[in-house]
Parts: C-alpha cells; structure tokens; sequence
C-alpha cells in the first residue's frame, strides 16, 4: 500500500468508494490515464484530488502493488525472477474469474500497460487449456453458430480439437 | 473513456436468453478479448474460433494474425517458440517440433509436439519467417514448398529454376541458393531463388510473392558469386535481418563481402564483413547469421577458437564487434552453429545434429552443455514462431 511521505509529494486518488489513494508520482505516471490529469494544467499536485468513478478501491489497492512491487525488482537475477514469480502468482490467487475480469477494466481504465499485460496474459493462461463451451460461458458470449457451422469448423480443424476435454 | 461502451455491450449481452451465460458477469470489451487472445498458443486460437462468429472473424484477421507473431517473438518467456528436428524414419522425412523452452531448460524429456509433419526425403528446410517454414528438395531445385507447422497448411510455388541436381557427374555442378523473408511495407513473404553457375561465376535471381504472383519474376543479378560450394550450401540461404537478405559472397578481388538484397526495393548493396576477416579461406568456414536481430559472422580462428562478430545497428560497419569467443577446448572439435539468442545475452549454439548444444551466457560468460539425444532424429532447421500465418495468401486464409 501507498505510503505518505513529507513532504507531500504524492497524488491523491479518489476511488468510487472508500478512501483517497496517495501514489508516488512514479506510480502515477505509469498510469496513462492519471498522467494526463497531471498534466492538465489546472492539476496542482497538492489540493487535487483526481476521481476515479470507474475504479473501486480495492482494484487500485492491486494495480498500486502490482506496479510497487514489480519497479522495485528490475533486476534479473535468479532469485529476484524467483520470488518475482512467486509475487504474481499470490496477486492471483486472490482473484476470483469475475474480480480478475473486473481488475481488468480497471487497468484497462486507467491505462497502465504492464498490469494490463500481465492480467491479459493470466486470462490467457486460464483458458488455454479449456473447452469452448467454458470459454463463451466465462467471456458471457452467445454461440451465434448454427450446428452445422460449428460441425464445420470442427472438422476443418479437427486436430486442433483432439485430446481437449469437453465439460 | 470506455465506461459507456462496456455498460451497453453489458447489457446487450446480459439480455440474451443463453442459459449457458451467467447473468451478472462482467463482459469484456472487444479490445481486451483481442489481447487476451493475442496470448495464446495457435492450437487454442483455432480451437476459439469456434465460440462464436466474431471471435471467428477476429482470429482471422490480419491485423491480428500480425499482431500475434509480434507478440510471439517478443515474448520473453519463449512460449510460442519451437525448435525443428528431423526423424529420419524408414524412408521418409518427417518434421518434428519441440518446446525450444523445454530443451533451454534442459528437461530430460523435451516435449515434441503431437503430430509431425511428412516431408519427402530430400526435403532442405531454407528457412522460417513468422512461423512459416520455407523448403526445397535436395535433388529438385525446381520448387520451394511452403508449411506453417502450426495451422498445418502448406503450399507450393510454381516452377522455378529448372535443373536437376546432378550427383558426381561434374566437379562442380550449379546449384540454386535461396532465401525467404516478408517485405513488411507490402505485407508479403517473398522467396528469392539465386542460380549459380560456379565455372562461369555467373548468377541468375528470380523472385516469388507467395499468395500473390502466379510465377517467379527476374530480378538484377548478384554482383557478386556467393561463398559457397556443393558442400555447405544447405546452411548459405539468405540470411533475412532488418528487412534484407543476406549472403557471403567473394569480390572480384576475391575478399569476402556481404551482399545483401533490400527485399522491398528488390536492390543489392554490398557489406563489408569486419576488417580482419575480408581475407578469410573456405577452411576457416566463414558464415553468416542472425542473432537477436541482429546480423553475426562467424570463422574459425587458427582451429583455436570460434569467432563470432555481431553488427549491432544493421549496415553500420563501425558497429561490428567480437561478440563470442569459445575455446575449441570447451565444446570438442565442432564448428557450434549459433541458434538463437533471448534475453538479451544468452546464446543457444548447436554442437551437432544430434542433440548436443551450449547456451553460452554473455554476461557472465559462463558455458552451459545441454543434451538432447534420441535416435533417428536429428535437430536441424533452426528455431521459430508458431503462429496463423497462411501459406496461401498474405494474412490468414
């Protein structure tokens, strides 16, 4: 979580519920969105509170460790590449389908690209090894295909299918 | 910015009457489905196409096809990268691919994919461009075959070059030398086919726009007669880098040049190799190759050692600089033929074909042997990229 040092140098932001935030600037700035609040010329870093409507605090709170955590561990070493693994694997499990689709739009909303890669490509990993029937149900997608179309497609690539399981 | 569009898509969904949808979960935007499955593996993404009609269309697109390979080849986890082998079965061919991860990390069962590919015996792979793999046979230079071993799709260009390949019969037969790499600018993969004449020192070119012309077109010949003979010519293809293929080739005064051909403009300039090298002799095996993007030549130095120079900013000659330099001592009395570079500093480099490498650290300059043994197949044919790239036409079929 976001520490208050003194003086103030941080940027507050206000999630649509709960308390304000206060970021480093180098965390902000690593969120595009809150970056172009800042340099908005009305933006005065000590009184402006930014509102985050579409952002719950919650959310925040991850996407702030998310970046905390990964600017402190640049380096390459073993170890580091370790327990760096070892972090984002806990920031996952903490995650249920829905909250990780959620934390998405709220990455995606404040445009920080390296959460928004990392949670794209957990998703990713999530349905790679799964039937289509589970993916349209976790992405709620309607099957527009006849069965003759789906058939078709199936038998196209019928190797493609082989050795998934069906649930 | 997005709210609104994801409220209105929410809602149009959440009206459906599939029971198979739960009603309150949160639905992705387009845009973020279209990176989630710039992320998986072309086994998923065609399994996928069938969740509904626009996912269909999306996979499909080119945009995405290209935006998949970008994110394949940069990825640094190297999930998406493979390595070829051959099985040389009875008597056929047949192409095998594993894990390129699984080998890095010395697993000791690398895993091969679970289905191989026929290829007549003879088959030359050429070479890999954004996961489609490029070869001829051996003993007909007539035609270059194309297979992308991920869709399993695979094609044929019209006749090129025609003359067969004569075994003994003359002390030093012509022989076609070839290169495949996509033009970015016109979004075509392109194949360049270079007839050498090695008595007359002459060449002919001829070019084929795959998916595109119906037959190979003359281009301006070489300026010069590529460094090669009978002997190595498999591993002399052009070395496609920043836009350009590449071979060694000897000037009129017989040093060594690179010739490299501009594959959108279809121009030859040449490149000079590192100063101490213009001089070099067939025995000291003088190559070329790409690493990490970059252009690297290699020679063996007094039987001592191997050199590898890397031209860090392509076509800059100030810019070469001694990038490897491993002890015979090390890795037995084999030229190591480098593979492929990741994270910046560590290099793969082939021992021989049958499953011996090191990954030669950069940084810490600290030598790894791995070992990969299993009988009838050989690793031969490089490294590359699953991905949907068709062989049909430029995109995706």
């Amino acid at each position: 979580m976001a520490k208050t040092p003194e003086p103030k140098r941080t940027i507050s932001l206000k999630p649509c519920d709960g308390d304000v935030i206060e970021v480093s600037p180098m965390i902000a700035k690593q969120m595009q969105t809150i970056q172009s609040f800042i340099e908005d010329d009305s933006f005065i870093a000590t009184t402006t509170i930014i509102p985050l409507p579409n952002v719950t605090a919650f959310q925040l709170s991850k996407i702030i460790d998310y970046l905390n955590y990964h600017s402190n561990s640049k380096a390459v070493a073993d170890n580091v590449k370790e327990s760096t693994k070892k972090f984002d694997e806990e920031f996952l499990k903490e995650l249920e389908h829905d909250k990780l689709k959620e934390l998405l739009h709220a990455a995606n909303y404040l445009n920080v690209k390296e959460v928004l890669d990392f949670l794209c490509q957990a998703v990713a990993d999530l349905i790679q090894d799964k039937s289509v029937k589970f993916v349209r149900k976790f992405f709620g997608v309607v099957n527009d295909y006849s069965v003759e179309e789906e058939e078709d497609i199936r038998r196209t690539h019928a190797w493609a299918f082989e050795g998934v399981e069906e649930d | 910015m997005s709210t609104q569009a994801t409220t209105n898509v929410s809602r149009k969904r959440r009206t459906s009457k599939d029971d198979t949808t739960c009603p309150s979960c949160p639905v992705l935007l387009i845009e973020l489905i279209y990176e989630i499955l710039s992320w998986l593996p072309v086994k998923s993404l065609i399994q996928f196409k069938c969740v509904c009609k626009s996912w269909n269309s999306l996979i499909s697109s080119s945009d995405f096809v290209k935006k998949h390979v970008h994110r394949s080849s940069i990825d640094p986890n190297l999930r998406n990268h493979r390595l070829l082998g051959i099985d040389y079965n009875l008597d056929h061919k047949f192409v095998l691919s594993l894990s390129l991860r699984s080998v890095i990390d010395n697993l000791s069962r690398p895993i091969f994919d679970e289905s191989s590919f026929e290829l007549r015996l003879g088959a030359e792979i050429v070479q890999s461009c954004n996961g489609l793999i490029c070869w001829i046979n051996y003993e007909n230079h007539n035609y270059v075959n194309y297979l992308n071993p991920s869709t399993k799709f695979k094609s044929q260009s019209p006749p090129c070059f025609d003359h067969p390949w004569v075994f003994g019969d003359v002390d030093e037969p012509c022989f076609t030398l070839f290169g495949f790499g996509y033009d970015l600018i016109n979004d075509i993969y392109k194949t360049i086919a270079i007839y050498c004449d090695p008595i007359g020192k002459n060449t002919m070119v001829k070019v084929y726009e795959l998916g595109v012309s119906r037959s190979w077109r003359d281009i301006q010949s070489l300026p010069f007669f590529p460094c090669t003979n009978i002997d190595t010519y498999s591993e002399d293809y052009g070395k496609f880098v920043s836009g350009t293929l590449n071979w060694l080739c000897l000037s009129c005064d017989k040093s060594l040049v690179i010739v490299s051909l501009d594959i959108t403009d279809e121009t030859f300039e040449e490149i000079s190799v590192p100063n101490v090298a213009t001089t070099l002799d067939f025995v000291e095996s003088p190559k070329l190759w790409v690493l990490g993007g970059c252009l690297c030549f290699s020679y063996d130095f007094n039987k001592e050692h191997i050199l590898l120079w890397q031209m860090k900013l392509y076509g800059v000659i100030e810019s070469w600089n001694i990038f490897l330099k491993i002890s015979y001592m090390d890795i037995g009395p084999y030229y190591p033929r480098p593979l492929f570079m990741w994270d910046n500093n560590e290099i793969m480099l082939k021992i021989n074909d049958d499953g011996r490498f090191i990954v030669y650290n950069h940084r810490c300059n600290s030598l790894k042997h791995l070992e990969f043994r299993t009988s009838n197949i050989w690793i031969e044919g490089g490294t590359y990229i699953e991905s949907l790239v068709s062989p049909y036409n430029v995109g995706v079929n």
